[in-house]
């Protein structure tokens, strides 16, 4: 990855020696610890539901029509904003790194769009779209591209450039070089910048629907609290945790295994 | 449980120490009592006590050879032996590692849960169980901080490479100095990686908390801003947080990460 490193590498954990009994034993201490937590009153019961009372609650999310159409909502949501921004984000981030002095001159600029935390653009989207989808959208969105743009951006600038003007000595043309230099020298860092994104833009939709939206899990969450029904929000909790890790598994534990076997970088 | 407590909540001025109830009339009142921290000592060495002592009992009657059953005293000029040695506190020390690891090996995937649910998800409950006020806006940010940190900090310990603790081993090294001069530095780079990503993840957090809980804050400005559709001030607020985190991420936590990557990183993409 050379002379920068992308924003935050957030790695997977080393497969453990434990199996198959380890995810249960680590349900089986969740579970303990809860109803210790229950048992010993360390929070008003009204707060802190049993674990029968939180899977009811998810139960009763999922058959409820209109529970159901705020989960749809934030999951279908997401399916259409973070393929879209990621894209735009490779897109964007390829061209700058192509044209080597506009990348270097737009870098600092995606750096800084990038720390404007994708919520601190709310209130503005609110300004411009009014409350609702449309905010949520852009908001995460906007949480997506910059992070992908400008992880993109730093794994092209890390190639060497002997690589390239190696293939370019031989005759290779401009395209040749970006198939089989940049892309791939790149691809690493590309795939850290879609893993961080994932993260950024769940959190930004999440929150973004219990600031500035009256649908969406986010909103299922913060409203069911104002209804005192301390289940459904820890049933709504638990979801978004739940279908943030499935979505990171689904994407990129396969990619994860498929980099690191073609182009090896961990090893124990 | 319940029994005692109920006990103890309708007869609270003749409890004992221990919350025992004692009779404040009565012969039993004139009867010697023991001091309480005598009564627990008796209760908790005596069984053991009496258990060596029919040990020593046995073995001074029948004097069966030490391979099959050795005195008290020898077991115990062993333990002092073993741990004079050395012996006894290297293989502690290797059980409570492997103890640890494996207690460690199995929260992963909490750990992984915990970190992938969104901290500004939390602000109903901390608001519940914290108060609607400044604490539940730092536990909200403090919660998108550590998980990463802590996650990361136990992928950074698991991936150092089993060679190198070995190494060290070899080389006549303790638990403490394969601690110090392999599992921390050779966790640093992630950690710092965690570091960054945690800041990133709690800053974000902090503003949405403070979007929802008016108590003032960058969130807050902005959030005010909107409700009254000044957007002039709305901007200068985003430009003060891009600012703010892109100086703390440039000055601080990228040359955090990086320096330890170069120093200490033992997986060199």
């Amino acid at each position: 990855m050379g002379d920068r490193a992308p924003v935050g590498t957030a790695r997977l954990p080393a497969a453990s020696g434990i199996g198959l009994a380890g995810p249960f034993a680590a349900l089986g201490i969740v579970l303990a610890a809860w109803w210790i937590a229950i048992w010993l009153n360390v929070v008003p019961r009204a707060f802190l539901p049993t674990p029968l009372a939180v899977a009811k609650g998810i139960a009763e999310i999922f058959t409820t029509s209109g529970r159901l159409r705020d989960v749809r909502e934030s999951v279908l949501g997401f399916a259409v904003y973070y393929p879209l921004a990621a894209g735009l984000g490779i897109a964007v981030g390829l061209t700058l790194g192509l044209v080597s002095g506009l990348g270097r001159f737009m870098r600092p600029l995606l750096g800084f769009f990038n720390a404007i935390a994708g919520i601190a653009w709310l209130p503005l989207a609110m300004m411009w779209f009014g409350a609702g989808s449309p905010t949520v959208a852009f908001v995460t969105a906007n949480g997506v591209f910059f992070v992908v743009a400008v992880n993109t951006l730093t794994g092209v600038q890390s190639v060497p450039d002997t690589y390239a003007n190696g293939l370019a000595v031989l005759g290779a043309s401009r395209w040749r070089i970006v198939r089989d230099v940049l892309l791939p020298g790149a691809f690493p860092t590309i795939l850290s910048g879609l893993r961080l994104a994932l993260g950024f833009g769940w959190r930004a939709l999440v929150a973004a629907e219990m600031v500035a939206a009256a649908s969406g899990l986010g909103y299922l969450v913060y409203r069911s609290s104002y209804d005192f029904r301390f289940d459904i929000v820890w049933a709504g909790i638990l979801l978004l945790g739940f279908l943030s890790v499935t979505l990171d598994r689904l994407l990129f534990a396969p990619l994860e295994r498929w980099t690191v076997e073609r182009w090896g970088v961990v090893h124990r | 449980m319940r029994t005692a407590s109920k006990m103890r909540s309708q007869q609270p001025h003749i409890s004992g120490a221990l919350g025992v109830p004692q009779a404040r009339f009565g012969p039993a009142a004139l009867a010697w009592r023991p001091h309480p921290l005598l009564t627990a000592l008796f209760y908790n060495v005596g069984p053991f006590a009496a258990l060596v002592a029919v040990w020593a009992l046995v073995v001074a009657l029948i004097h069966p050879s030490v391979a099959v059953l050795p005195s008290p005293l020898r077991v115990a000029e062993e333990v002092v032996f073993t741990l004079r040695s050395g012996v006894l506190p290297d293989y502690v020390q290797r059980s409570l590692a492997r103890l640890l690891l494996t207690a460690a090996a199995t929260l992963m995937p909490v750990f992984r849960y915990l970190t992938a649910i969104p901290a500004i998800a939390w602000l109903p409950v901390f608001l519940v169980t914290l108060g609607f006020n400044e604490t539940s806006i730092v536990a909200t940010a403090a919660y998108g901080f550590f998980f990463p940190v802590l996650f990361n900090t136990l992928v950074g310990v698991q991936t150092v490479p089993r060679v190198l603790r070995s190494a060290i081993r070899t080389l006549g090294g303790t638990g403490f100095h394969v601690i110090r001069d392999v599992l921390v530095p050779g966790a640093l780079p992630s950690i710092a990686a965690g570091m960054r990503l945690g800041f990133a993840y709690g800053w974000r957090a902090l503003i949405a908390a403070e979007m929802l809980v008016a108590q003032g804050g960058l969130g807050h400005l902005l959030f005010r801003a909107q409700s009254v559709g000044f957007t002039p001030r709305m901007v200068a607020g985003m430009v003060v947080i891009g600012t703010l985190a892109a100086a703390i991420d440039f000055f601080l936590m990228e040359p955090l990460e990086e320096r330890t990557v170069r120093r200490w990183g033992t997986v060199r993409p």
